[in-house]
């Protein structure tokens, strides 16, 4: 399946350490134990200051290596809530970049398909200027009839290429930086989480199936409710049965996390096996039938593990495979989750069919979620509440808010 | 012979009752093909009376968070619920039910803990 047989399985702190109360309270008292305001759910203000100071100056993820169907391919990504559209190009060479999809002339939205092979020019459909894979200008029809100079205020062909976009590429995920003036670089970004999944092996994994859904609720709801697992034996009727065997609960059948850490920006989760979990029959008999497949191979801390990359994506592993979600707002109360499974290549049929269950599993999972991120919204915004509350088990979310605010503060600061 | 019950026909087959004897927790008599299971009715999980809950065959439902019990052994059968619940021996006289005096002092002992 893939050449990656071992688990880690790092030790707990101390066999009981998942009982104590107030545990990640404790590790980290600088989130505090205070309540979080709907207002940041609703107020157009805030999302204002949210698109300015958080994604029009943050890393952003954009999609993977596996979007484009080889070198000399491109696929066009339009981020609603900046107004921009991109054109990422890998080029002949391999060398990722992405423009904004812009035509120099006359400002035209450059190219309308979503994805292909470059073509031989990328040609303006309006009147035909040709940019090349780098995003020079190469092409002006009637050349002639233009009063091209040579200086910013009025540049010649050589400053007209498409406006590049700063862009970097981490274990093949393609990532861009909408601040012309910002500095930071990905790796610093990525910080300590780039460091902990530096040896992962992304290359045995390749991309199966993408849902892009569209859901009516803030960005951060659809974040906030993934990114905890206290809600996973009481939600009906799909997760407490669907959930499997990656999510442990104490003798009272609650959740209790595994491990928590903040990094840097972004954060890490891990849930530990159940292992009095009974499965759905049809799950035992695939299981039975061939044991060997559909095992965690990966290198993972636990059969569910769950980071948050600052601001809006997702990277995830649940048994043998990977998720990754990318929430894009759309506005104060809209946005789309971009939902991206990736399995390791299957070896057999076998493999493949049960990579297929998971998928329908995992996508059986997410929709239940979908009706409860509208929920949720529909809940906030009655504004019955200033402020909801969070408990000691759901301390992703009080860390998620705390960064965001402190990420706002730092870019008012400029 | 331990308190009394309730008797037989005030529950059904297929139906569950609460009862309350003196000195005693709440406890839930379930009827399932005409034997009697009386069971502690507080859920182990959440706080809630499995007697106002459905009972399923010999599954009797949290009406909370619809965690299931097997009435025949007290035993979790469907998550959220994972601990047991305690069952009770009773028996059936003149139309009556009652606890067992072993079931009645269990029961006691486990109301004083």
């Amino acid at each position: 399946m893939t050449e990656v047989k071992e688990r880690i399985n790092p030790p707990l702190d101390a066999p009981d350490a998942a009982e104590e109360q107030y545990r990640w309270n404790r590790r980290y008292p600088e989130l505090g134990t205070g309540p979080i305001t709907t207002d940041r759910f609703l107020s157009e203000e805030h999302f204002e200051r949210e698109r300015k100071l958080v994604f029009g100056k943050s890393w952003l993820n954009i999609g993977s290596v596996h979007d484009f169907s080889g070198n000399g391919s491109f696929f066009v990504r339009d981020i609603a809530v900046l107004d921009v559209s991109l054109l990422v190009v890998q080029d002949e060479q391999g060398t990722v970049r992405a423009f904004h999809n812009v035509c120099s002339h006359r400002g035209n939205k450059l190219v309308w398909e979503k994805s292909g092979p470059c073509p031989y020019l990328f040609a303006c459909r309006f009147h035909g200027w040709g940019y090349k894979q780098d995003g020079a200008l190469a092409s002006v029809p009637d050349e002639g009839e233009f009063h091209f100079g040579s200086d910013d205020k009025n540049p010649g062909k050589d400053g007209l290429g498409m406006v590049p976009v700063r862009t970097e590429v981490w274990k093949g995920f393609i990532f861009v930086n909408l601040d012309a003036s910002g500095t930071d670089s990905l790796a610093e970004h990525l910080g300590p989480l780039g460091e902990s999944l530096k040896d992962f092996p992304f290359d045995a994994l390749e991309l199966r199936h993408r849902y892009d859904v569209s859901d009516e609720a803030n960005w951060k709801v659809i974040l906030d409710a993934q990114n905890e697992i206290y809600h996973l034996p009481m939600l009906a009727p799909l997760h407490r049965f669907l959930g499997g065997g990656a999510f442990a609960t104490n003798e009272d059948g609650y959740t209790r996390l595994l491990d928590f850490e903040r990094l840097g920006l972004h954060t890490v989760f891990t849930s530990d096996s159940d292992i009095e979990w009974v499965d759905t029959p049809m799950r035992t008999a695939v299981a039975k039938a061939h044991p060997d497949g559909g095992l965690t191979t990966l290198p993972i801390r636990g059969p569910f593990v769950f980071h948050v990359l600052f601001p809006n994506m997702v990277l995830g592993f649940l048994g043998d495979f990977m998720f990754t979600y990318n929430v894009w707002p759309e506005s104060v109360d809209k946005s789309v989750w971009e939902i991206r499974m990736h399995f390791p290549r299957p070896d057999t049929l076998a493999d493949r069919v049960i990579h297929d269950l998971m998928k329908v599993r995992f996508r059986d999972l997410l929709c239940e979620d979908v009706t409860g991120h509208a929920a949720l919204q529909v809940g906030l915004k009655s504004r019955a509440r200033d402020v909801f509350v969070v408990g000691d088990q759901e301390v992703q979310i009080r860390s998620f808010h705390q960064n965001l605010d402190e990420y706002m503060e730092r870019g008012n600061r400029g | 012979m331990g308190p009394f019950l309730c008797t037989t026909s005030d529950v059904p087959e297929g139906g569950r009752k609460s009862v309350q004897p003196e000195s005693l927790p709440e406890l839930v008599v379930c009827n399932v093909a005409g034997t009697f299971y009386v069971l502690a009715a507080t859920c182990s999980h959440g706080e809630a009376s499995l007697a106002a809950g459905r009972l399923l065959g010999c599954e009797l439902e949290c009406p909370l968070h619809a965690g299931r019990f097997d009435v025949t052994t007290g035993g979790a059968t469907r998550r959220p619920a994972k601990k047991p619940v305690e069952t009770y021996q009773c028996v059936e006289q003149d139309g009556g039910l009652y606890l067992t005096d072993a079931a009645s002092s269990a029961a006691s002992a486990s109301q004083a803990a």
